[in-house]
């Protein structure tokens, strides 16, 4: 060996000498899981998440605010897009980069098409503690009172044109990275603005909304509407919306997180929230159409007026027509009906998820415990139906359900059906329990998880005949693996 | 990421927990030599062994599989951060970290991370993983006689800085 590889090897071996602190298996788990989960997710339904409703504390599906971005996706010309999440579970972009000495955020993302030295982005951070590296000429309207303070805590680094954008905050606890709110759009250019990736989140925080605090004011425009999504210094969120409840001129979520703003590989827009008249509202958007769904009350509400306002307002109504005007009734005020496949009592730890599953006037909420799940009506019931049918599933989104689960499906089924028997991959069938939802109605529900290589829902009456049947070829995928 | 053909550890049984508990400090340190900032290697072989893990009991030698992922990782770190440099017209910065204190030895390093990455990458895992070349080349995905040739220019080039 000459003396330069000598040098070289004493040199490099000096890397073998530096401390490392102990890992995280944990984290790396849950890292693995969410990359499991996003890939479940991609192909399935499209089913996001809600609240809990008059609970001032929101908590929400894994994944459900977080989007893997491609440079690959096609791009998506004007307006910035925004993520939410929670803090714990940080966005991570693929350009990203997030450290591992505490929370921390961070996200590179790429303005491309616009000519170089032309395009200008606007970083708005809100609340925590802020501090811009390097003041940078090129960015515009940047409030100099949001970049006052702290000590390093933020990394700024932009560019124009075809070049990139990096945000790197540190040393924000929990508390603090909820009460953050980043926005970055673009404010000028010399050509095609395109974002080729989502450009920041919108962290939820409860706080009163102070109008002149808006930073964030972004217009989500679809064939049937438009939604106007305001973000405030303080956390709080305003959602406008094109289809208003009668008397309302704009649907105001005033301290309340219960908001999700999620984005699908299609470029679905998911709004579920729990309005101040008391009204569950869910909004579903692609690039093509908005439909918006009365997914329940706190009180009653006509559904024929709301219904008559979504009309006018350009928004596809998804009620079932036909019938009298049915009044939704408060979640509250309906018993809960029906347990999980699992069988457990009624969730008594960590929620983990809070789902709205909507069939056209049936709405059904799920409620899932790290080790219970409970169902419940919260709408109004369709006719009674001779065959099963698929009402609602929640794709994947499940923490703490077993490995190989993959959906967790909602499924009316014949009056008749006096048992419910799913067949396994391996021809095995198990129990599934159920219950009929009270107050005369002929209608059954059941709640389940399809696992990996589940075949087929059997119906069977008092004495055992199949009544019905249903294919779960759809929710029997392979169990994941990478 | 297709499973490595070489075989760099021992294939031996491990659950994925006791994996991590052996690999994870000296995977940092191959992270770190190769990018030369401590949150960032750590950061890469965190994903990697969260790519191994959703592999898991598919793979003939997962220990070579997360250490190539490793330096793939830090393959894809080289070009982010040097699309960051021609953006920004700046270096990225690197964290300090305990390294001995000598001179001679940091001016080494320094001439290392200023490699072009392949040539980077072939002095790292030969001088610092101390592998062979066949290994260095199954882990590259490149020939043997281009990890010679790399590295013989990778050895001329830091000769000029440190032999100047």
């Amino acid at each position: 060996m000459n003396q330069t590889e000598e040098r070289v090897r004493k040199a490099m071996q000096g890397y073998a000498q530096v401390p490392i602190g102990a890992g995280d298996e944990t984290a790396v788990l849950r890292r693995a899981r969410l990359i499991r989960r996003r890939r479940r997710v991609a192909g399935s339904l499209s089913v996001v998440v809600l609240i809990a409703a008059g609970v001032g504390v929101l908590s929400f599906a894994a994944g459900g605010g977080t989007k893997r971005i491609s440079p690959a996706e096609p791009a998506v010309t004007g307006s910035p897009y925004y993520l939410a999440g929670d803090g714990a579970k940080l966005v991570r972009a693929a350009e990203g980069r997030l450290t591992t000495d505490g929370p921390t955020f961070a996200q590179v993302w790429q303005p491309a098409g616009a000519a170089p030295g032309a395009t200008a982005l606007r970083v708005v951070v809100l609340g925590g503690e802020a501090t811009v590296a390097e003041p940078n000429r090129q960015v515009r309207g940047l409030p100099a009172h949001l970049l006052d303070s702290g000590d390093g805590v933020l990394d700024l680094h932009w560019a124009v044109g075809d070049s990139f954008v990096t945000l790197t905050s540190r040393g924000l606890d929990e508390a603090q990275l909820l009460a953050v709110a980043v926005s970055v759009e673009v404010v000028a250019t010399g050509g095609p603005a395109t974002l080729t990736a989502p450009v920041g989140w919108v962290k939820v925080a409860e706080g009163p909304a102070t109008p002149e605090t808006v930073a964030v004011d972004e217009e989500f425009r679809y064939d049937g509407g438009t939604v106007r999504l305001l973000a405030h210094a303080d956390g709080a969120m305003e959602l406008h919306w094109m289809a208003l409840l009668p008397g309302a001129e704009a649907v105001t979520l005033e301290g309340h997180p219960a908001v999700l703003v999620t984005y699908s590989d299609q470029k679905e827009l998911d709004l579920v929230w729990l309005d101040d008249a008391g009204v569950v509202v869910r909004l579903q958007g692609t690039d093509k159409a908005a439909m918006a769904r009365l997914a329940g009350a706190l009180k009653p509400v006509s559904r024929d007026a709301w219904l008559r306002s979504a009309t006018d307002a350009g928004v596809v109504p998804s009620i079932a027509d036909g019938g009298p005007p049915v009044t939704l009734r408060a979640p509250a005020e309906l018993p809960e009906v029906l347990r999980s496949a699992s069988g457990l009592p009624a969730p008594d730890d960590e929620l983990v998820l809070a789902g709205g599953l909507v069939y056209d006037g049936l709405c059904v909420r799920v409620t899932l415990g790290r080790r219970a799940s409970q169902l419940e009506s919260c709408g109004p019931r369709p006719a009674s139906t001779a065959q099963m049918q698929l009402v609602g599933a929640a794709g994947s989104t499940v923490e703490g359900a077993p490995e190989e689960a993959s959906t967790v499906a909602v499924v009316s089924v014949p009056p008749a059906t006096a048992s419910l028997q799913v067949v396994g991959k391996d021809g095995g069938r198990r129990p599934l329990p159920f219950a009929s939802v009270p107050g005369g109605s002929n209608l059954q529900l059941a709640a389940m998880v399809v696992l990996a290589g589940d075949s087929m829902l059997e119906a069977r009456d008092a004495v055992g005949d199949v009544v019905a049947t249903m294919s779960l070829a759809a929710f029997a995928e392979a169990p994941p693996g990478g | 990421m297709s499973e490595p053909a070489v075989e760099l550890v021992e294939a031996v049984e491990l659950s994925f927990a006791e994996l991590y508990e052996r690999e994870r400090a000296p995977l940092v340190r191959l992270a770190l030599a190769m990018v030369g900032d401590l949150a960032v290697a750590e950061e890469l072989v965190q994903e990697a062994f969260a790519q191994t893990h959703l592999r898991w009991g598919r793979l003939r030698n997962p220990g070579a599989y997360v250490r190539t992922s490793v330096v793939n990782g830090c393959r894809s770190e080289w070009r982010r951060r040097a699309a960051r440099r021609r953006a920004a017209g700046h270096r990225v910065h690197q964290t300090d970290v305990m390294l001995p204190a000598d001179p001679a030895d940091d001016a080494v390093r320094r001439a290392v991370a200023a490699l072009p990455p392949r040539r980077r990458a072939v002095v790292v895992l030969r001088f610092y993983e101390d592998l062979s070349e066949p290994v260095i080349a199954g882990i590259l995905g490149v020939r043997v006689g281009t990890v010679k040739s790399t590295l013989s220019r990778a050895l001329e080039q830091l000769r000029e800085v440190m032999e100047p």
